[in-house]
């Protein structure tokens, strides 16, 4: 069966494991605490879309729970800004504002968690980056 | 967990993700084949990246099984799902943990594995995850 067949690039891939300089690295307590502000603004995001268009909180509410979470995961002391943006027009203008927002977000996570000095912090973070990540598919589902 | 280990876990849940593709792909329909079929390369293309990276931290890459038990039979497109489902959300915990191991780009690498892995199980029909964050910050896992 071709499943077991042989995997020719199995050893083609050569690792590139040297870290690059850490001397400008940020303190874990300033990845941890960006990465929860940046968190909030999504909670805040998350907020004004479902108190503009009500119909989606049922489905907008557990995925805004999830950035609560991951927040508080990361910094209990971490609040949520009173929200910048403006309301969208539409509900589907707001889930793409949601979509734009999350795959932001998921980079930035991505971005933290090589910053990251400790490797638990580093754990967590990679974990951030997959919830963001799970989230697209399941806001694309609701757009119209 | 050193990185080898964590790297030889990631091995040999690409190597049942391999298993489970290569099954449910089968089964999943034709309108989602394609799909089925990019996922398979991408857990067959990972599985080499992994076992690469096991080798340069100084482990033994875990020899591929000849077979996996299913946890449950894949007998139509809702079963062949929830397994392709089941298995990139299982990859999510051990590419975290291989991201606790690793450094610089191959850190990097682990933490988007662990997110297209989240992304294309919900596209499967899983729900979407806040997954285990609560505990992790500040503990050896």
């Amino acid at each position: 069966m071709a499943l077991l067949g042989p995997v020719g690039f199995l050893t083609a891939c050569s690792s590139s494991a040297e870290p690059g300089p850490t001397a400008t690295a940020p303190a874990p307590a300033t990845v941890a605490s960006a990465a929860a502000a940046q968190e909030n603004e999504l909670v805040a995001l998350y907020d004004m879309v479902i108190a503009t268009f009500p119909a989606l909180a049922a489905a907008l509410a557990p995925l805004g729970d999830q950035h609560r979470a991951h927040a508080a995961s990361l910094d209990t002391t971490a609040a949520v800004p009173p929200s910048a943006a403006s309301a969208p027009a539409s509900a589907d203008e707001a889930l793409a504002a949601l979509i734009a927002a999350e795959r932001r977000a998921m980079r930035q996570r991505v971005d933290s968690c090589v910053e990251a000095d400790e490797p638990g912090l580093a754990r967590t973070l990679a974990f951030i980056a997959a919830s963001e990540g799970s989230h697209v598919p399941a806001l694309r589902a609701l757009r119209s | 967990m050193t990185a080898a280990e964590a790297w030889a876990a990631v091995v040999e849940g690409e190597d049942a993700a391999v298993f489970a593709y290569s099954v449910a792909g089968a089964r999943v329909g034709a309108s989602a084949r394609a799909k089925a079929l990019n996922g398979l390369d991408a857990h067959r293309a990972h599985r080499g990246r992994a076992s690469a990276l096991v080798t340069a931290a100084g482990g033994t890459p875990p020899t591929p099984a000849v077979a996996y038990d299913l946890p449950f039979e894949v007998t139509s497109r809702a079963t062949a799902r929830a397994l392709m489902a089941l298995v990139d959300n299982r990859l999510v915990g051990l590419y975290a943990d291989a991201a606790e191991q690793a450094s610089g780009d191959d850190r990097r690498w682990a933490a988007r594995s662990a997110a297209e892995n989240a992304t294309r199980a919900v596209t499967w029909g899983a729900e979407p995850q806040a997954f285990p964050t609560g505990e992790a910050v500040g503990s050896a896992s």
